[in-house]
């Protein structure tokens, strides 16, 4: 279930996050996130510019796919339980992939009253092949 | 093929203030797709525990960046981002 309130003591080590399949990437999308986000960078929006640099055409702006992994964390944790996300982009997201984020429970820790879940976070394209990995902490509440 | 510029290799940029704005949240949340009420209905932002003027996790919550390239050199660190909540 969406934003269901997941507590600490529910979390275990290897336990799996809800996978978050995204919509396929539209262009228009990517216009949008360059207004939302202020990253201006043509090579996200014009074809013909990206095309000059030798990208082979326009691609999406990596922190889109880390918004994207956000999410899979706050559907699953709920808004603001995010503390850390550390990500390094391994390839690109063109127009047109689907992308799936996912998450795996590392280890669990509490101090004082903070109950922090560290994981392990990646995304993947509609071949299963990898467009990001990192790591990410939340805070989760306490049943006791 | 894109042109690095090396010469701008320890070049540090003055800080500046981002002013975090109703508006702003919503169309960063709708740009990524994020439909979490949380962050498109006011009333719902209002009634949790964090009041009504919380952003999703990557709009502007960012304290520190580091960008690195394929051998894991740091190419550009961006610190000391000030998040202003009006």
């Amino acid at each position: 279930m969406q934003y269901a309130k997941v507590y600490f003591e529910d979390v275990q080590g290897g336990d799996e996050t809800p996978a978050l399949v995204k919509p396929p990437i539209q262009r228009i999308q990517l216009t949008r996130y360059a207004g939302a986000s202020g990253d201006f960078n043509p090579i996200h929006v014009d074809e013909e510019f990206a095309r000059a640099a030798g990208m082979g055409g326009v691609f999406a702006h990596g922190m889109l796919s880390m918004g994207f992994l956000a999410q899979s964390l706050t559907d699953w944790a709920g808004a603001g339980r995010v503390r850390k996300v550390g990500v390094r982009f391994a390839a690109l997201v063109r127009p047109g992939d689907v992308v799936t984020c996912r998450g795996k429970v590392l280890t669990k820790s509490s101090k004082d009253d903070e109950h922090l879940v560290d994981l392990d976070v990646w995304a993947e394209n509609q071949r299963g092949e990898t467009i990001i990995t990192g790591k990410a902490t939340v805070s989760l509440p306490s049943r006791l | 093929m894109i042109q690095i510029n090396k010469d701008v290799k320890g070049k540090e940029y003055p800080p500046f203030a981002v002013t975090v704005e109703r508006g702003k949240i919503k169309e960063f949340a709708r740009a990524i797709g994020d439909l979490n009420p949380f962050y498109l209905d006011d009333r719902v932002g209002g009634a949790s525990e964090f009041g009504d003027r919380k952003s999703g996790p990557m709009a502007f919550v960012v304290r520190e960046t580091s960008v690195t390239d394929r051998s894991n050199e740091i190419v550009v660190r961006i610190r000391h981002t000030t998040v202003v909540r009006l």
